[in-house]
């Protein structure tokens, strides 16, 4: 093999151009010892020759032919792995934002759910308010309400509030909405701009109201379209304010708004009129023994406190 | 002869094996002594250039033909033989801890005269003794017949710092001779 830049005596012209300096005789000793490394190379022993290892490594170049081609099948396979992640994460992601949301407000406090747009619900205590999550838009299209709330929607798109007896289409108003799930009946009072409501029986049938203190009541008993009634905003909304307000509702209604507002619990022992209609009207600051010690004078009974609440026994001369 | 590697490297781009055959009957022997001197054995040096062979194959494309071939091919050798080392070493290591004592390694022997009178074996034993990198390039140079450009492309340094390595371990054997009064 022809290698060696240089014959065995003479060193490479790098390293004679660095021993100019020294002397002739140290050249020359280093010359020799240079010559001299060159033979000190142990032989190679134990070893396969050049041609048998040259067999077995065209031997091992043959299956790597075949492998190479292993990793395209790899990320054939691969790429729809990856296409289905995609899709199942899509998947999940459509499923999530179908996923409405949902706000329960506790007893005795009032809540407010804000939109992107500025609309405002405001939710009394005991309340459930279901709406979808709209990613795309500042506000839903719809609201699924079960309790009472006062709404003021922003001009905008149109938005539906659905009860278990009525939806009401808005475009910009404020109005109230009262559906508890134990009245069979939803209540809807205009306070401004213009509603359109319908009855969830008769979906096809729309009833417009236009001036503000307009109420309705929408049930399975009464036809459709109800007469719209007058009633003062003052009371509608007077929960606001720390406010008790019934109108006309049955004795159960009046307890269990007593529980909600207050956040304790009313029992009745023995037998009370509990269907007759009553109308409570507390503006401001109603407290709840006030409420009752009135409730009793009409309904002929007595409070008692216990733990978690009161409980309501009939006066003694009303018993049998 | 360098064309020729380069025509060779040229060959081996477009996948033809034939060029891969020529280069192994050239370069396998060289490589292997070359193994051989770090590692120390000749049996794993023959599997180390056998996988540095098949790895030059498996990345014949990314070869770049301007480059001179000899010094890469040395370099993906030396690589090789280095981590191997290290792999043993660790593995060496891990033995260790596992048997709990350390491995009983055998205290370096003072050179004696009297065992050695050639002075072959004696210079031999020296170089064994030399510093790592003044040894690797001085085998290089002196065995190989590698250029100061080539030693310097494949141990990754200067071609200056080359020539200091070579120059180091010329005069540390000089010296260790005229100690002994073996040069006149």
């Amino acid at each position: 093999m022809n290698t060696q830049p240089s014959s065995d005596f003479s060193l490479p012209p790098e390293l004679e151009a660095a021993l100019k300096r020294r002397s002739e005789t140290e050249r020359r000793q280093l010359a020799t010892l240079w010559h001299r490394l060159g033979t000190l190379e142990p032989p190679l022993e134990g070893v396969p020759n050049t041609e048998q290892a040259w067999n077995a490594l065209s031997h091992r170049l043959r299956p790597n032919t075949r492998t190479a081609s292993l990793p395209r099948q790899r990320t054939r396979l691969r790429w729809p792995l990856i296409a289905m992640l995609f899709i199942g994460l899509g998947l999940l992601g459509m499923f999530w934002l179908n996923q409405p949301r949902s706000v329960t407000v506790p007893l005795g406090i009032i809540q407010t759910v804000t939109f992107d747009d500025g609309s405002t619900v405001f939710l009394r205590g005991g309340s459930k308010l279901i709406y979808p999550r709209s990613p795309f838009s500042p506000r839903p299209r719809w609201l699924r309400l079960e309790g009472e709330a006062l709404f003021a929607v922003a001009p905008g798109p149109l938005l539906t509030i659905s009860t278990p007896w009525a939806h009401v289409e808005v475009l910009g108003t404020r109005l109230s909405v009262r559906a508890w799930p134990e009245a069979s009946e939803t209540q809807v009072t205009l306070l401004e701009g213009r509603i359109r409501v319908r009855a969830t029986t008769q979906p096809e049938h729309a009833l417009l109201l236009t001036t503000p203190g307009q109420h309705v009541r929408l049930s399975a008993r009464q036809p459709f379209p109800p007469t719209p009634e007058r009633v003062d905003p003052e009371y509608v909304l007077a929960w606001q304010r720390g406010g008790f307000v019934v109108i006309d509702e049955p004795v159960t209604t009046v307890l269990r708004e007593l529980e909600r507002s207050f956040g304790l619990r009313i029992e009745v022992t023995g037998s009370l009129p509990l269907t007759r209609r009553l109308t409570v009207l507390y503006q401001h600051d109603a407290q709840v023994e006030r409420i009752l010690q009135d409730l009793c004078l009409m309904l002929s009974c007595h409070y008692r406190r216990i733990s978690r609440g009161f409980v309501l026994e009939p006066d003694s001369a009303a018993m049998p | 002869m360098t064309d020729d590697l380069q025509t060779l490297c040229e060959r081996l781009r477009a996948s033809d094996q034939a060029a891969l055959g020529v280069l192994f009957h050239r370069l396998r022997l060289p490589l292997l002594r070359y193994v051989r001197t770090i590692v120390g054995d000749g049996v794993v040096a023959h599997d180390l250039v056998q996988d540095v062979f098949l790895d030059l194959w498996m990345r014949r494309t990314t070869l770049n033909p301007t480059q001179p071939l000899r010094p890469y091919v040395y370099r993906m050798a030396r690589n090789r033989a280095l981590r191997h080392l290290r792999d043993e070493r660790r593995r060496a290591r891990k033995r260790a801890e596992h048997l709990g004592a350390p491995p009983a390694t055998d205290p370096l022997q003072p050179d004696t005269l009297a065992e050695t009178h050639q002075l072959e074996t004696l210079l031999a034993r020296w170089l064994e003794a030399l510093p790592e990198r003044q040894r690797e390039a001085l085998v290089l140079s002196r065995w190989h017949g590698l250029s100061h450009q080539e030693i310097a492309q494949v141990m990754g340094i200067s071609p200056r710092t080359v020539n200091n390595h070579l120059l180091r371990a010329l005069d540390t054997l000089h010296q260790r001779l005229k100690a002994l009064a073996l040069i006149p």
